[in-house]
């Protein structure tokens, strides 16, 4: 990993998180879980039913703290970094050389109202749809500019 | 149905089609002196550094359909180009857009010494070209009208002049190269050579 650091070069772009988009696929998530959970155990006042049987808290978190997770599990993407070097890429933290990526090109991939956007290489595609304008990094590090 | 629907749907298709004729003719009139043609323009003369180039901007859309089971995928992979054309050679430069900023490659130079067959059809608006090897090296296509749709399809660009001269090019450069490496092409897509 060391060595592979050592020959990366000299750093030519970065792309960082998006965080407004972060943010608002955050916060769109808690909305559903929230109405999903809050019309399961109708309302606020049913909630305060739950709460008062054992049986009723332990499915609520059984329900309640797996969505929860999955709710923020945008935020993760706060870490998310894309570095382009002269003779290598660090996708968060991790450095691969161009010699073993390839060719690198962007694709976007739609399903339903979902739509990510992938690094495709040789060696693998990344996941960079919480990386704000990540081919405009690439395309300023290894394109020529007008 | 009630009769107030059908005309609620007929409203509607019209509306639809005046809104997407309105769009159209003002990218159309946008495209005529862009700002893109410009920049299109500017990448052939320096990547080229000779201004006796003509330029046009060229795409390129392949389509394709994968998956299994229940689940189908498609796939569309667009490629932009700006391409500068004089008799007997042909750079293509490979675009690249983000937003509204262009970005450009490095130039591929072809000639009758460096490719091996150009697989095109007469008067037609596409062209491949093959290396020594007959292995395909790029393949575009060109239009005399390019307006902004979305982002896979980001310029305006109006270049019916260039259009019809870089079709009359294909014709003359497919006749140059395949004549001095005695190949003929088939004119069909993928297929460079004419079976015999």
């Amino acid at each position: 990993m060391n060595s592979k650091k050592e020959q990366l070069g000299k750093e030519l772009s970065e792309a960082f998180p998006d965080k407004t988009k972060i943010i608002l696929y955050t916060i769109g998530r808690i909305l559903i879980i929230l109405v999903i959970c809050l019309a399961g155990v109708r309302g606020f006042s049913g909630l305060k039913e739950w709460f008062r049987t054992i049986r009723g808290i332990v499915i609520f978190f059984v329900i309640f703290l797996p969505s929860l997770l999955w709710g923020l599990f945008p935020l993760l993407h706060l870490k998310d970094k894309l570095k382009f070097c002269e003779n290598g890429v660090v996708v968060n933290s991790c450095p691969y050389l161009l010699s073993e990526l390839g060719t690198i090109t962007f694709q976007d991939y739609s399903s339903g109202l979902k739509t990510e956007q992938y690094m495709k290489t040789e060696l693998r595609n990344f996941n960079v749809t919480y990386i704000k304008r990540p081919k405009k990094a690439y395309n300023k590090a290894y394109l020529n500019q007008i | 149905m009630d009769s107030k629907y059908i005309i609620f749907g007929v409203v509607a298709l019209v509306v639809l089609f005046v809104i997407f004729y309105i769009k159209e003719t003002i990218n159309e009139k946008k495209g005529k002196n862009s700002e893109e043609k410009q920049k299109v323009k500017d990448i052939v003369q320096k990547a080229t550094g000779d201004s006796t180039y003509q330029s046009i901007y060229a795409t390129w859309e392949d389509f394709s359909i994968g998956g299994g089971g229940r689940r189908v995928t498609t796939t569309n992979i667009y490629s932009y180009y700006a391409v500068g054309f004089k008799k007997g050679s042909l750079c293509v430069i490979p675009l690249s857009f983000d937003g509204g900023d262009m970005s450009y490659g490095e130039t591929l130079s072809f000639n009758k010494d460096n490719v091996g067959i150009v697989n095109a059809k007469e008067g037609k608006n596409w062209i491949e070209i093959y290396d020594l090897n007959q292995k395909l090296v790029v393949k575009l296509m060109v239009g005399p009208s390019e307006t902004k749709e979305d982002k896979y399809h980001p310029v305006n660009i109006q270049q019916k002049e260039e259009y019809e001269a870089f079709c009359t090019f294909i014709g003359e450069f497919m006749k140059e190269v395949n004549e001095f490496h005695q190949v003929e092409a088939s004119g069909k897509i993928g297929k460079p050579l004419r079976k015999k």
